[in-house]
């Protein structure tokens, strides 16, 4: 079991680390990928996240297997935060106020607020391709937003935002997939 | 309250997984200082596999080279210079075989120096009487009585061929004399030596149960998601997080080498050594594509007595009980990964049939019921979920001595 894993892993068993690596690296590649789409850049991330992981195993109170999961995806989404930062690529889109008239120019039709999205007919694949094609700022939201479960007054204070900023990000969002979704379907059709 | 639209994100991708990117590992490994190809020999593993090995052909060599019913080396009795009336019929070679019920059984060949010795088949002789257990007297009178007309000439020639003459006596497998107490001829043969595979029989008896599904829920307490658990480099622990997994244990396989030695007609001690091999597969329904399997590698010794409860000319059914030790010498996941390896201890009652071919070879079966007691480790398999696991057994047994 993965209980097994850490414990090998605290005691430098290298054939363990490969085992855990194998386990989970291609949740976390996914996980990776939506917040910097960028191989070389996800690559370096995905690094950097495993030399955490792995040099702090050793202090690591393992609570499950969940848990375990959990915390090491929280290592992979820190790590990209840390490296959209670092380029100054976040703070400089989530400056960029979404105005209404760049909705307006994204899209000829402006999605009402009672559309929804619907994604049925898409599969996780092209769902993610989406997702990785938004901007820098309001893609990181949507993934805290979303996939972490983080609410707006978290994710202001995660990124030195306000919140207006995050849940507008989050709508500009929104409104990027509808559209995107629309077109896809109907290609499809 | 989210809106359906980030549910359906959410439900949709998270599960989905990607490739990584190529060299990842590799500069990992370069970054940690490590090898980058993980050590795939397995010494300790192979260390055990040649004990076995060994402790296999030892057994096999000790019953080849070693007759227990025999305490004389073969060579004592090989070359005998008994002097055995020449058979009219047969100038070279002289084969008896006697039909006693002590299976008292012994070839002896006669020949001539410089004569090639070519044992002929069998011949029935008198029933009751080996010749080689007779005084030189006897059968001379013997001899006497068969050729009253040939005696003379043949004991001259006898003496005269004397010097010449040489008799091998080989006894197969056993030999006994007259003098043998009739509790010795008539004890039933002391050694056995088997070849056994068993599986478990749960799941033969209820599928359902031995590889049914089921999940193992733990809740585990996490720090509060609050700003001041985030670590930017750790990471944080979800609260009230549930882990779920489906683990599936397939069946039980176990062979082995079984000794048995006859300590009363009725009472048998047995021994030998087992492998046995459990396999299991784990995978994580809350992330679609985790999964791997496992499995543990057992050497075993067991020990036990058995009682006879009734023998038929080619049927013997018994009871047996004992206990065993194993010792898990190899864990694998996936075939590249060795963790802890317990000690295994078990207790187990039987009831078996043994159909008798012959008097050396027999096949048996037995049905058994084992409890295996914790080894005190996480590890999760078949004995952890059937603590009190029948099982069956059957094999080949060789009586040595009959």
């Amino acid at each position: 079991m993965v209980e097994n894993l850490v414990e090998c892993i605290r005691q430098k068993d290298q054939r363990a680390m490969s085992q855990l690596y194998q386990m989970y690296i291609r949740e976390l590649s996914s996980v990776c990928y939506r917040y910097v789409p960028s191989e070389a850049d996800a690559k370096d991330v995905l690094q950097n996240s495993f030399v955490k992981i792995f040099a702090s195993i050793p202090t690591l109170d393992y609570r499950g297997e969940k848990a375990f999961r959990t915390w090491m995806r929280k290592v992979v989404v820190n790590e990209a935060l840390h490296f959209l930062k670092e380029r100054r690529k976040l703070r400089s889109m989530l400056d960029m106020r979404i105005e209404e008239p760049d909705l307006e120019v994204i899209s000829d039709a402006i999605p009402s607020e009672l559309e929804t999205i619907d994604t049925e007919q898409l599969t996780p694949e092209e769902l993610h391709h989406l997702v990785s094609k938004l901007p820098d700022g309001c893609r990181t939201v949507v993934n805290l937003y979303v996939f972490e479960g983080y609410s707006h007054r978290q994710i202001a204070e995660l990124l030195n935002v306000s919140e207006n900023t995050s849940a507008s990000q989050l709508y500009y969002a929104r409104q990027l997939l509808i559209g995107w979704i629309k077109e896809l379907n109907i290609g499809k059709r | 309250m989210k809106e359906d639209w980030t549910e359906q994100l959410r439900r949709k991708l998270e599960n989905y997984e990607v490739e990584p990117p190529p060299g990842l590992w590799e500069d990992i490994c370069k970054q940690m200082g490590l090898e980058p190809e993980p050590a795939s020999k397995k010494p300790v593993v192979s260390r055990w596999w040649w004990a076995a090995a060994a402790a296999v052909l030892a057994l096999v060599g000790f019953f080849v080279f070693y007759n227990p019913r025999n305490e004389q080396p073969l060579q004592a009795n090989a070359v005998s210079q008994k002097r055995v009336p020449e058979q009219p019929s047969s100038e070279q070679s002289l084969v008896q075989e006697s039909s006693s019920q002590q299976s008292l059984k012994a070839i002896v060949l006669r020949h001539h120096a410089g004569t090639p010795v070519i044992p002929e088949p069998a011949k029935k002789q008198e029933p009751m009487t080996s010749r080689e257990n007779l005084s030189d007297t006897e059968l001379n009178e013997a001899s006497q009585q068969e050729d009253p007309a040939k005696t003379q000439d043949q004991n001259q020639e006898n003496k005269s061929k004397n010097q010449d003459d040489r008799t091998l006596i080989l006894p197969v497998p056993q030999n006994q004399t007259p003098n043998d107490s009739p509790e010795t001829s008539s004890s039933p043969n002391k050694w056995s030596v088997g070849l056994k595979a068993s599986g478990g029989l749960l799941a033969a008896n209820n599928f359902q149960r031995t590889d049914r599904v089921y999940y193992a829920l733990s809740y585990i307490e996490g720090p509060d998601t609050d700003k001041s658990s985030y670590d930017p480099n750790m990471g944080t622990i979800g609260t009230n997080t549930l882990t779920e997994y489906v683990a599936k244990h397939h069946l039980p396989v176990r062979f082995g080498l079984s000794l048995q030695y006859q300590l009363s007609p009725r009472l048998a001690l047995q021994s030998g050594i087992s492998y046995t091999r459990l396999s299991s597969e784990f995978s994580f329904p809350l992330s679609q594509n985790i999964s791997y399997s496992q499995r543990l590698h057992y050497l075993g010794i067991p020990l036990g007595v058995t009682w006879q409860l009734l023998t038929t000319s080619h049927f013997c059914f018994y009871l047996s009980g004992g206990a065993m030790v194993e010792k898990c010498v190899s864990v694998s996941l996936d075939g590249d990964y060795t963790g802890q390896k317990p000690w295994q201890w078990s207790v187990n009652a039987a009831v078996g049939a043994e159909y008798v071919f012959t008097s050396l070879l027999g096949a048996y079966i037995e049905p058994s019921l084992g409890y295996y007691f914790s080894d005190g480790t996480q590890l999760e398999h078949y004995y952890k979920e059937h603590p009190l696991a029948p099982s069956i057994e059957f094999g080949l047994r060789m009586h040595l001595g009959r």
